[in-house]
C-alpha cells in the first residue's frame, strides 16, 4: 500500500516537471490536490509515516469501504461547510429577493412553493428562500465573531497561565474555573434582558462564556510543549518571554484549539438560534430562530416556512461538525493510530 | 480518609464561587444601562414616586453600602416580590413552586441520555468505521445539530397526525384534572405519596414529548463523547494485554475499556449542563410546563427585576451543585483524582 502510494507521487511529481511549460492552469490545481488533500481525504498523509508492520497486521481489515466511509463523510462536511460560508458572503447576489422586499410587509403571506417563490412564503408575504439565504450571514457572523473573541482572549490568558505558572496560573484558572461553572445560557438570557439584545451585545456575552474552555486547552497543551527542548533553546540564545511564548509555544500548541473551533461554530449556531427563538435576536438582522418562532404556529398549515430554517441549521451544523472530525482524524495522531 | 478530604477541599472552592456569582450580578444589575428603580415602576407615575421606589431600593446609597445589603439579602433568601410575572408574590415562594418540577424533567431525562448515550457510544466505538459505526454516527450528527426547541416543535405535530390523538398537545395534566397536594412539590412524589396513581400516570403522559427531546439532545452529545473516548482508549496497552492473555472481546469492552474511558465523558456531560438548560427553556416555553424556565423566560419578558436575579442565582446553584456531585462521584470511582 505505501508503495502504491509513493510511485503514484513520484508519476505525480514527473508530470509535475513534465507540465510546468505545458500550461499554468494544471499546476495550479496539482498543488493545491496535494498540499489540501489531507482536508478532503484523512488518510492521505498519514500513510507515509506508519510503521509497514502495523500496515501488514491491519490490511486485511481495511478494506475500500471503511475508507470511503471516512473520506467521504470529510468531503461532505467540507462541501457544506464552503457552501455555508459562500451562502453568507455572496447571499445578497444569491438570493431572489433583496433584503428589503424580504423584511416589508405585502400581501401572499404562508403561500406555498411556486415559481415566483421556490420555498413558498412566510410571514407578510417574505420569501423563505432569500430569509434563509440572509440567515446564513447573521448566523454565521455572530458565531464566528464570538468564538474568535474567545479564542483571542482565551489563548492570551491560557498561554500566561501555562508559560508562568505559579501565582499567575492560580489566579487566571480560578477565575476561569468560576465562569466556567457559571450557567452560560441563563447568564446570556439574563444579560441581553437587562441591557438590550442587540448583535454586538450577542457576540461579546457569547464570547466571554466561551473564554475559560479555550484558556483551559491552551494552558494544558502548553504545559506539555514548555518542557520540550526547543523551548529551552530559544531560552538560552536570549529569546524574550513574548517571543518564546508566541513564536514557539503556541504554533506547537494550537492543534487542539483548531479542532475544538470548528466545532464551537456549530455549537454557537445551535446558541444563537436558540436565543434568536426565545425572542433575543437583533431586529435588524433576519435569524432563523426568529423565523422558526413566527412559523411555528403555521406549522401543520404552512410546513414549508418553519422546516426550511431549521433544515439550514440543521445542514450547518452538520458541516462545522464534521469537519471538526475530519481535522481530529488529520491532526490528532493518537487517533490515527487506533487498531481498526 | 482522603476521599473526605476531598469533598472538604470542593465543597471550600464552591463558596467562592458562589459569592462571586453574587458579585457578578450584583454589578450586572448596578453598572450595568439600566435602571432597576425605573424598571420597576408601574406604567404611570411620578417623578416623586420615582425618587421613593429609589430610596425604598437604597439605590441613594453609596455602592458599598448598596453591595452589602444586596448581599446580606440574597444569602438570606430575602428575594422581594414578583412584579409582574405574579404580582406581589414572594419571589421564594414562587421558585419553591417551580424549581422542583424542572428538576424532575432534568433528571429523568438526564437519567435516560447517560444511560443510553454510554451505550451507544460503547457500541459506535467499539465498531469504529464499519457500517455500524456509519449508521449511529449519522444519527449523532443529525441529533446534534438540531436544537431541542425544534425537535420539541416537530414532535408536538403528532398530536395532529395520530388519529387517536395518542400524545397531548401541551401542558402538564388533562383539564379538569385536580392537583395533589403539595408535599414536596415534585409532582411526581406528590402524587406517589398522596396515592394518585392517575394523576401520575397523566403527568407521565404529558411529559413523553418534553423529556424524549431533552433526551435526544443529551444522549447524542453523550454519545459521541463516549465513541471518542472508547476509540482513544482501546488503543491503550493494557486492553493489547488483555486480548494477548486471551479475554473476550465483549469481557475487555465491558469491563476494561468501558469503565475507563467513562470518566471524561461523565465530567463533559457536567460541564454541557449548562447548555441543556438552554434547551429546557424552549422547550417549557413551548410545552407550558410550569417549570423554573418557564418563570424565567417570563421574568425576561416582562423585566421583573427580582425574578431574573433570583433565577440567576438559583439556577448557578444547581449548576454548581450537579458538577459537585459529578466530581464527587468520579472522585469516588477514580482514586487517581482524589490524590491530585
Amino acid at each position: 500500500m505505501t508503495l502504491t502510494k509513493t510511485q503514484e507521487q513520484r508519476k505525480d511529481e514527473e508530470s509535475n516537471k513534465n507540465n510546468i511549460n505545458e500550461s499554468y492552469f494544471k499546476t495550479v490545481i496539482s498543488i493545491i490536490g496535494k498540499s489540501f488533500r489531507f482536508l478532503l481525504f484523512p488518510k492521505s498523509r498519514f500513510e507515509q509515516f506508519q510503521i509497514k508492520d502495523i500496515k501488514k497486521i491491519h490490511r486485511k481489515k481495511r478494506s475500500k469501504t471503511k475508507k470511503m466511509l471516512q473520506s467521504s463523510f470529510t468531503l461532505i462536511g467540507v462541501i457544506l461547510t464552503l457552501s455555508i460560508i459562500s451562502l453568507s458572503i455572496f447571499g445578497s447576489w444569491i438570493a431572489p429577493y433583496s433584503y428589503e422586499e424580504v423584511t416589508s410587509y405585502s400581501l401572499y403571506s404562508w403561500k406555498p412553493p411556486t415559481l415566483e417563490f421556490p420555498l413558498g412564503t412566510g410571514y407578510a408575504g417574505r420569501d423563505v428562500l432569500s430569509r434563509i439565504i440572509y440567515g446564513t450571514r447573521t448566523a454565521l457572523v455572530i458565531s464566528v465573531l464570538s468564538v474568535s473573541i474567545s479564542l483571542i482572549v482565551g489563548i492570551f490568558l491560557g498561554i500566561l497561565a501555562g508559560y508562568y505558572g505559579k501565582w499567575v496560573d492560580s489566579i487566571i484558572m480560578r477565575v476561569m474555573d468560576i465562569i466556567l461553572s457559571f450557567p452560560g445560557i441563563i447568564f446570556a438570557l439574563a444579560f441581553l434582558a437587562i441591557l438590550n439584545s442587540r448583535i454586538q451585545n450577542i457576540v461579546i456575552i457569547l464570547g466571554v462564556i466561551g473564554i475559560p474552555f479555550y484558556s483551559r486547552l491552551v494552558r494544558s497543551s502548553v504545559l506539555k510543549t514548555r518542557e520540550l527542548g526547543y523551548v529551552a533553546a530559544a531560552k538560552v540564545s536570549g529569546a524574550n518571554n513574548w517571543r518564546i511564548m508566541f513564536r514557539h509555544i503556541l504554533p506547537n500548541s494550537i492543534q487542539p484549539i483548531v479542532i475544538s473551533m470548528s466545532y464551537d461554530i456549530g455549537r454557537l449556531m445551535i446558541i444563537v438560534t436558540t436565543l434568536a427563538f426565545l425572542g433575543f435576536s437583533d431586529s435588524r438582522y433576519i435569524n432563523w430562530g426568529f423565523d422558526i418562532y413566527i412559523a411555528r404556529p403555521r406549522m401543520w398549515e404552512a410546513p414549508w416556512a418553519a422546516f426550511w430554517p431549521s433544515f439550514m441549521l440543521l445542514v450547518s451544523v452538520i458541516g462545522f461538525m464534521i469537519v471538526g472530525d475530519g481535522l481530529r482524524d488529520v491532526l490528532d495522531p493518537k487517533y490515527q493510530l487506533a487498531p481498526k | 480518609m482522603s476521599f473526605i478530604k476531598f469533598v472538604f477541599r470542593r465543597i471550600v472552592t464552591i463558596i467562592p464561587t458562589l459569592l462571586v456569582i453574587l458579585v457578578i450580578t450584583f454589578f450586572m444589575t448596578r453598572l450595568l444601562p439600566g435602571d432597576p428603580a425605573m424598571m420597576r415602576m408601574p406604567i404611570r407615575f411620578t417623578w416623586a414616586d420615582y425618587l421613593r421606589e429609589r430610596k425604598r431600593l437604597g439605590l441613594d446609597e453609596p455602592v458599598f453600602v448598596q453591595f452589602i445589603i444586596f448581599m446580606g439579602d440574597m444569602l438570606s433568601g430575602n428575594w422581594g416580590n414578583s412584579l409582574t410575572v405574579a404580582r406581589d408574590w414572594p419571589v421564594w415562594f414562587l421558585i419553591n413552586q417551580k424549581l422542583p418540577r424542572s428538576l424532575e424533567i432534568m433528571f429523568i431525562s438526564m437519567a435516560i441520555a447517560i444511560f443510553f448515550g454510554l451505550k451507544l457510544g460503547k457500541f459506535s466505538g467499539a465498531h469504529k468505521n464499519t457500517k455500524r459505526d456509519g449508521i449511529t454516527r449519522i444519527f449523532t450528527y443529525l441529533f446534534v445539530s438540531v436544537p431541542a426547541f425544534i425537535i420539541i416543535s416537530y414532535l408536538m405535530q403528532l398530536y395532529i397526525i395520530s388519529p387517536l390523538k395518542l400524545l397531548p398537545m401541551f401542558g402538564y395534566k388533562t383539564m379538569g384534572y385536580p392537583e395533589p397536594p403539595s408535599i414536596t412539590n415534585f409532582r411526581i412524589l406528590d402524587c406517589l405519596l398522596s396515592g394518585q396513581i392517575y394523576l401520575l400516570v397523566d403527568y407521565l403522559w404529558h411529559l413523553i414529548i418534553p423529556i424524549s427531546a431533552l433526551t435526544i439532545v443529551q444522549l447524542v452529545a453523550i454519545s459521541r463523547q463516549m465513541r471518542a473516548s472508547m476509540i482513544s482508549e482501546l488503543e491503550e496497552d493494557y486492553i493489547r494485554t488483555a486480548y494477548a492473555k486471551g479475554v473476550k472481546k465483549k469481557h475487555i469492552l465491558k469491563k476494561h475499556a468501558f469503565k475507563n474511558s467513562v470518566t471524561p465523558v461523565i465530567v463533559l456531560s457536567g460541564m454541557g449542563f449548562s447548555v441543556v438548560l438552554g434547551g429546557m427553556i424552549a422547550a417549557e416555553v413551548i410545552y407550558q410546563l410550569p417549570g423554573m424556565g418557564k418563570l424565567f423566560y417570563d421574568a425576561i419578558n416582562g423585566s421583573d427585576y427580582n425574578v431574573i436575579i433570583a433565577s440567576v442565582w438559583v439556577f448557578s446553584i444547581v449548576v454548581i451543585i450537579f458538577n459537585f456531585l459529578i466530581d464527587v462521584i468520579i472522585a469516588a470511582l477514580d482514586p487517581r483524582i482524589r490524590l491530585k
